[in-house]
């Protein structure tokens, strides 16, 4: 099994005696390297971990070499860092060097009087990591979620340990061990009837128009949105991002899975949402119902250069379902564009972007009369103008 | 096919050689096997997905309990193992689960418990290999004006695990997944590895990946139907969320490599639509048959949304039971109050021909260098609508022109007339049993520069 190797303090002493020249004057001492006292881990998202290793070391009065050697595992050398706790003003590293062809390094440490040192060694480490996973269970009203979040320690790093602090993004540790080659999932946060709020969002880029001529039943998107933060009952630290999935309690004293997405990182006070599926209860149907083209100029050549244009647009919904949904229709314009009739209130995202929030009693259908103006639509050399290209 | 069985075990030798870091002072036993009390499948349609909920009594000793868990030779997604503790929950701590090293499809529950107990614990966990689908059979009157349907339901196994005396619960639904089960399942590490494996970017970390479950239902090859018939189960239909979920009443044994056929829903007296279309951009040439009615209340139906599934249309020809099988075709998901349309391909009982009788061009204009820019296409058509069949035939003309600078003028049925949006327009008719009709009209088409001319 791949293991972190420490030379033993005969094994180094010998090295010591015959490879290295120092004068005699010098008090030269290696000091061998002792047992972990206490590990911690700190899981980061680049692939490495930082591992911290508290050790309690003897140092003589004087220079003393302390050697920290590693086989099949792999350490990043330049991150190897070892700092004193116990008496940093009587201790100082004097250099650090690489033997070579080894996977080793060795530091040269001067101290004022024989000590015995609490110290820090501190190393990135790869094939180590954490993942997180989240649970979400809600009722049969969806008003609400109960969140498990997990994380999933993955061990592949060649090395063991027996019993380690795993720090996460919340400052709070918890204690495990960890062996090579193990995979551990831990219960990390659990918060009850944390609010939701179920989103149905069609967005004409994305959706087909006319569902109707298509062979599969076209769903629009799903998903639960929440906040975190305290009047959820979250708000202590951002919520990783992480594979979260999603069930329901029926009345069957049972759950249902409802679906899965990636929950994004989510910083106290922000929102986010997972998306569980789609709603084939809910139809769109959009149909283009007239397109003029008017002002226009041409060249003396008689080419067009620019033009308006007018559209006009039907976008027709219907909720199949027993319960009112509020249905969020994304359109995009792209260009000068300026209203001309539209029949429903909306908010603009931005230039191009409008949102309409609809909502839409049982069984109830309704339509939207999507009618604007393009304005100053070019031709040719200038035709990537007709939409926003540059956003800083 | 051996039976391939999940195991809950009870190994005392391996629980002291994977917990060092317990002291001697702590208690660890390991909790020992009871009878299974209660196991429920619920299978998603199309998504290769089922939910198993496997609910047994367990004793827990004071202190540290191990409770392993393996599923060799099964399809089980060991991300979604699940422990829930559903008596003393109080006293009972689930605390971790560990996936050890150097051995695969097993997993080790490591629970505290305050006290000496026993208690009623819940399993679940994700399985691939189960699938079930839904299809249909049709059967018309003679007259053409209403259908009898029968829904069907066929559950197979292929998870290589039995399920003996399960409540078996069907979901209807479109979930979004990342990732497959199946995949999932059959991976050597539970969780995968860490994104820089040996120093090297490996592939993308599984749950970087957005897949959609998009997959539609192949047809099964069937090891085995029903063993013997037995009564007709009601299958309960609930809606929960966006899914609707079916429930087999009582319990069902499927064993692995088996399958089963279940009486979904019967409903008579369905008023139906015999709907023939000429569409040249869809259909080329021909009339394509379609039979359409509404999953609604009025039609004995509307209860539940009708999954996607093949339809097998039928027609009674005779007193005694003769039958002519008229088409199939395969339906999507159908929610309750919508109409449903089969294509039951093409026809030649009814004919849709469009003839142009006559062409010509005005309004040729010309640029300042006096070449032609554009022009007026005109084109007079006639559509000679036939329905030989004796039953009343509502005919659809469809015609996508391409353009929106068009006009349609002159026609002899302007009721029947209806511009389906800027390209498009359509001539809806009915046509009496044994008929002809022509229906004509005017098409002018602006080509060029005249498409921008006032």
């Amino acid at each position: 099994m791949a293991k972190i190797k420490y030379i033993s303090p005969f094994l180094l002493s010998f090295i010591i005696l015959s490879g290295l020249s120092f004068t005699a004057a010098a008090r030269t001492n290696l000091v061998s390297l002792p047992q972990r006292q206490h590990v911690a881990i700190r899981l980061g998202t680049t692939g490495k971990t930082l591992v911290q290793e508290k050790r309690i070391m003897l140092f003589k009065k004087g220079i003393n070499k302390v050697d920290f050697s590693w086989q099949n595992v792999e350490i990043d050398p330049s991150s190897i860092t070892l700092t004193t706790l116990s008496n940093p003003d009587k201790i100082s590293i004097l250099s650090v060097s690489y033997p070579p062809g080894e996977a080793a390094l060795v530091w040269d440490i001067k101290s004022l009087a024989n000590l015995e040192e609490e110290v820090m060694i501190s190393y990135l480490l790869a094939n180590i990591d954490g993942i997180i996973t989240y649970k979400a269970v809600t009722g049969p009203g969806e008003q609400a979620i109960d969140l498990n979040s997990y994380i999933v320690l993955r061990n592949f790093s060649g090395e063991n340990f027996n019993k380690i602090a795993v720090y996460l993004n919340d400052g709070k540790p918890f204690i495990t061990s960890l062996h090579h080659l193990e995979t551990k999932r831990i219960l990390v946060l659990q918060k009850q009837n944390i609010p939701i709020k179920k989103l149905y969002t069609w967005n004409s880029l994305k959706m087909p128009h006319e569902p109707e001529k298509l062979k599969t039943a076209v769903g629009i998107p799903t998903s639960y949105e929440f906040y975190n933060n305290k009047d959820s009952g979250l708000g202590t630290a951002s919520l990783l991002r992480g594979k979260a999935r999603i069930f329901q309690r029926d009345n069957q004293k049972s759950t249902i899975f409802l679906g899965e997405d990636t929950a994004k990182f989510t910083p106290v006070g922000d929102k986010t949402d997972i998306r569980i599926g789609d709603s084939r209860d809910i139809v769109v149907t959009k149909l283009r119902l007239d397109t003029k083209r008017t002002n226009i100029k041409r060249n003396t050549k008689g080419s067009i250069q620019v033009y308006d244009e007018y559209i006009k647009n039907s976008i027709a919904m219907e909720n199949l379902k027993d319960k009112p949904v509020t249905l969020s229709l994304v359109e995009t314009i792209q260009g000068q564009w300026e209203p001309l009739d539209i029949s429903m209130d909306y908010k603009t995202q931005d230039h191009k972007t409008l949102i309409f929030n609809i909502k839409l009693l049982p069984k109830e259908k309704k339509s939207l009369n999507l009618n604007y103006k393009v304005l100053n639509i070019f031709v040719n050399q200038f035709s990537q103008y007709n939409r926003v290209v540059n956003y800083n | 096919m051996p039976v391939k069985k999940i195991i809950i075990a009870f190994t005392l030798a391996m629980a002291v050689s994977l917990l060092p870091f317990f002291n001697a002072a702590a208690k660890i036993d390991l909790v020992t096997l009871q009878d299974r009390i209660f196991v429920e499948t619920t299978i998603y349609n199309k998504a290769d997905l089922t939910l198993v909920r496997d609910k047994r009594v367990l004793n827990f000793v004071k202190g540290m309990n191990r409770l392993q868990f393996s599923w060799a030779n099964t399809k089980i997604d060991p991300t979604s193992l699940s422990l829930d503790i559903k008596e003393n929950t109080d006293k009972i701590d689930v605390v971790e689960i560990t996936y050890p090293q150097g051995t695969r499809d097993v997993g080790i529950w490591l629970i505290k418990a305050k006290q000496p107990c026993r208690a009623q614990v819940e399993i679940t966990y994700f399985t691939s290999g189960i699938s079930w689908e839904s299809y249909y059979l049709a059967l018309l009157s003679k007259d053409q004006k209403t259908c009898g349907l029968k829904g069907y339901v066929k559950v197979t196994n292929y998870s290589g695990e039995d399920y003996n005396n399960a409540r078996t619960r069907l979901v209807v639904g479109k979930i979004n997944i990342l990732d497959k089960i199946a995949m999932l399942s059959s991976r050597q590490y539970p969780y995968g590895t860490p994104e820089y494996f040996a120093g090297k970017t490996r592939i993308k970390n599984v749950y970087e990946k957005g897949i959609r479950e998009l997959d539609y239902a192949r047809p099964v090859m069937a090891m085995a139907l029903t063993k013997k018939k037995s009564g007709l189960k009601n299958i309960k239909k609930q809606g929960l969320s966006e899914y609707f979920l079916y429930t087999i009443e009582g319990k069902e044994t499927i064993p692995d490599g088996w399958a089963k056929r279940l009486l979904s829903f019967k409903a008579e007296n369905i008023r139906v639509k015999n709907i023939y279309k000429y569409e040249y951009e869809r259909f080329g040439q021909n009339v394509v048959r379609f039979l359409t009615f509404k999953n609604n209340k009025e039609n004995n139906l509307g209860k539940t949304p009708m999954p996607g599934g093949e339809i097998k249309v039928f027609q009674s020809i005779g007193k005694k039971g003769e039958l002519d099988f008229i088409g199939a075709d395969s339906t999507k998901y159908i929610p309750i109050g919508k109409k449903i349309e089969l294509n039951l391909g093409p026809t030649l009982n009814v004919k849709i021909v469009p003839r142009i009788m006559a062409y010509r061009k005005k309004n040729i204009i010309f640029d300042t260098k006096g070449n032609m820019s554009g022009f007026d296409e005109v084109k007079d058509f006639e559509l000679k609508l036939s329905n030989f069949t004796s039953a009343a035939s509502t005919i659809e003309y469809v015609k996508n022109l391409r353009s929106s600078h068009f006009k349609i003028t002159k026609m002899t049925h302007p009721d029947k007339f209806e511009k389906k949006d800027q390209d498009t327009i359509r001539f809806k008719i009915e046509l009496p049993p044994h008929s002809n009709k022509s229906i004509r009209f005017t098409l002018t088409t602006l080509r060029g520069e005249r498409r921008w001319q006032k």
